[in-house]
């Protein structure tokens, strides 16, 4: 009985070890590091922020309350997180089109990489127009 | 009898203008789809409730503009209503997604969502005239109207 039991405990063991290693390490899920994601991959609210590179400042956009909270200035080609406070999505969409447009959803942080030029770049949110802020890039 | 007269000739009207206000209603909705997608990713998704309600005011223009049926005021006053109550209440209120239905707060008012509510608004009230005009006891009015200026 009690070999049984031993036994038994040892295959559950095995088997917690078995799925603890099994989540979040899927080599191909975009949404595991926010400084290898694509623009409007989602990264885990966690990440506070997301770098351009080795020593690279770590810059990020807030939106909270149907508002944005843009640092002062970005490196021009940084990677730039968005984290969304609010319960509904946004975007950071550039005045310019093409320039960048990311979605993020409720809760969520995405990255966006900012222009390679510097310059002051207007952005809005695409379903709250009213949304507006500038993205100053040195 | 003139009051009955006034009630026949007016009920075409009521119709084409609820008809207009549906219409609107259905392609503001249509338009707004995509970007209430965005902003309300969850559940079913803005963009589907966006849709389904463009279509569903859209089907109950087109029976009130060839039946002008007094069920079919009924229906165009509901689906006013459906559209009307909730951009109010997401408007004013930050409800919280319920179900399937996502969160789609939005304290904003911008020309397109403004032309909506108005038109919701009014073709809620043109409906219930509507609904009223082609009561069955007004109809029977309007009939025995007319058959007494024949005779």
């Amino acid at each position: 009985m009690d070999v049984r039991r031993r036994r038994l405990l040892a295959l559950l063991s095995v088997a917690a070890l078995l799925a603890g290693c099994g989540g979040g390490q899927d080599p191909d899920d975009p949404g595991t590091d926010a400084a290898t994601a694509a623009p409007s991959a989602s990264a885990g609210p966690s990440d506070p922020v997301a770098s351009a590179g080795p020593g690279a400042e770590a810059v990020g956009i807030t939106v909270a309350d149907f508002a944005y909270e843009v640092p002062a200035s970005v490196p021009a080609g940084a990677e730039v997180t968005v984290t969304n406070e609010d319960d509904v999505g946004h975007t950071v969409t550039s005045d310019e089109e093409g320039v960048f447009d990311v979605a993020v959803g409720p809760g969520e942080t995405v990255t966006l990489t900012a222009p390679a030029e510097a310059g002051e770049y207007g952005f809005f949110c695409i379903p709250h127009p009213h949304m507006t802020a500038t993205l100053v890039v040195r | 009898m003139s009051t009955a007269r006034s009630r026949h000739r007016a009920e075409p009207v009521v119709r084409v203008l609820v008809v207009a206000g549906l219409a609107v209603d259905a392609v503001v909705h249509l338009r707004l789809a995509d970007a209430m997608q965005l902003a309300a990713p969850g559940g079913i998704g803005g963009g589907t409730l966006f849709r389904v309600q463009a279509v569903g005011a859209a089907l109950v223009a087109a029976v009130v503009l060839v039946t002008g049926h007094r069920l079919a005021y009924l229906l165009a006053g509901l689906a006013a209503l459906s559209a009307l109550v909730p951009v109010l209440l997401y408007t004013y209120v930050d409800v919280p997604a319920l179900g399937p239905i996502p969160s789609m707060h939005d304290p904003f008012w911008y020309p397109e969502k403004t032309l909506s509510a108005v038109a919701e608004a009014a073709t809620a009230l043109l409906a219930l005239l509507g609904f009223r005009l082609t009561s069955p006891g007004r109809r029977q009015a309007g009939v025995r109207t007319a058959d007494s200026r024949r005779a």
